[in-house]
């Protein structure tokens, strides 16, 4: 049976921890070894950190767990001040660590600007 | 304005593959080093992503750097991808498998290494079945393997104990009771040997060897307390311990 768990987080450096940890948990529950687990807290950490740079207040991330566990990373709200952000150079790596780490990545862009990641690994 | 940046990056693009193509053809290390150089970012960065999990940022880079000597040498400009496209999995997997070969004293290779984790789950399961720890021929059933193969990965995951870690409830740690090889006599031998050294030292030279072997001092502490530079303790250091050393061979 599928299930879902669903965390939000004001965006900034600091709070990301929590959301590595909460991934971290949703492994566990779904029996992954260590290496996966580490791949999807590094997926999870990159993709807020590419929401981040888009200047969005809140990260929502929702963790579907099913045959395969698929995370979406939302981004919401407006940031008043806006986040240092990172450079082109380190956005692009960003990217291919996402392609590399996950089954399959999804970026839902409007104007250019991403709103969500969806981070799709299948549970052997 | 989009359409100059776009031809811009184009032409660093196709400058970084007229590059690539140079060095595939020639092998000449000036224009490794160039293309290093270029992506050295590459490394520091991914090197970045993963401090804080254990092992030292130098350590890391140094992983990342090599793996991003060998992702030049192997990449091939045909294939149509970009360079950091190419690099950067390669470079991922270099780290991880450091990662990997770090977390453990001894080393079970990969095949191990993934049965460990396999032979961790059937444990598991089987516990929550049967209320009790299988045995290795249980496991080896179940993981549909031999049994020497699973008490061969349970001997590699054997954790190492520490030498002050206690023995059951009591409060004797295990280095009390463990035999020393040594031969008691000779040690007490050493230990008069080493008292006539040290007696025919200068007060600052004992003084040096004092803090520095029996206070676990560092070179650098010593000189901030004794206000002289880390330099002047090592040479004097280095002089005491050749002093010592002709003391010992003459005795």
């Amino acid at each position: 049976m599928d299930r879902e768990i669903i965390l939000k987080l004001p965006l900034c450096s600091n709070n990301l921890l929590c959301a590595r940890l909460t991934t971290s948990a949703v492994c566990s529950l779904l029996n992954l070894n260590v290496d996966d687990s580490e791949d999807l807290k590094v997926c999870v950490n990159e993709a807020c950190l590419l929401i981040m740079g888009q200047n969005y207040k809140v990260v929502r991330l929702v963790y579907n767990l099913g045959d395969t566990l698929t995370i979406g990373v939302y981004g919401e709200g407006v940031c008043e001040h806006p986040h240092t952000g990172i450079g082109e150079q380190e956005r692009e790596l960003c990217v291919q660590l996402l392609n590399s780490l996950v089954d399959k990545v999804e970026y839902n862009k409007v104007g250019g600007i991403i709103e969500s990641i969806m981070l799709i690994k299948r549970i052997i | 304005m989009q359409r100059a940046a776009t031809s811009y990056e184009e032409n660093i693009y196709d400058n970084d593959l007229a590059l690539f193509r140079e060095y595939s053809r020639t092998k000449d290390i000036a224009l490794r080093n160039k293309l290093i150089e270029k992506y050295l970012y590459l490394a520091e960065i991914m090197a970045k992503k993963f401090v804080n999990k254990g092992v030292e940022y130098d350590d890391l880079f140094q992983v990342s750097s090599l793996a991003l000597i060998k992702a030049i040498d192997r990449f091939d400009v045909k294939k149509g991808v970009k360079f950091s496209t190419f690099a950067t999995p390669s470079i991922l997997g270099e780290i991880k498998n450091y990662f990997r070969d770090k977390s453990r004293l001894i080393k079970p290779g990969r095949k191990n290494n993934a049965l460990i984790q396999k032979i961790h789950k059937a444990k598991e399961e089987f516990k929550n079945k049967y209320n009790r720890a299988p045995n290795a021929e249980e496991l080896a059933r179940i993981l549909k393997t031999d049994v020497d193969s699973i008490i061969e990965a349970m001997e590699y995951n054997s954790s190492v104990l520490s030498l002050d870690s206690t023995i059951d409830d009591s409060d004797t740690s295990l280095y009390e009771v463990i035999p020393d090889t040594e031969n008691v006599f000779e040690k007490f031998d050493d230990l008069t040997v080493l008292k006539q050294g040290l007696d025919s030292l200068s007060p600052l030279e004992r003084e040096v060897i004092e803090k520095r072997f029996f206070k676990s001092m560092s070179q650098s502490e010593l000189a901030r307390e004794m206000n002289v530079s880390q330099m002047f303790i090592s040479r004097l250091e280095r002089k005491i311990i050749g002093k010592l050393k002709n003391m010992f061979e003459i005795i």
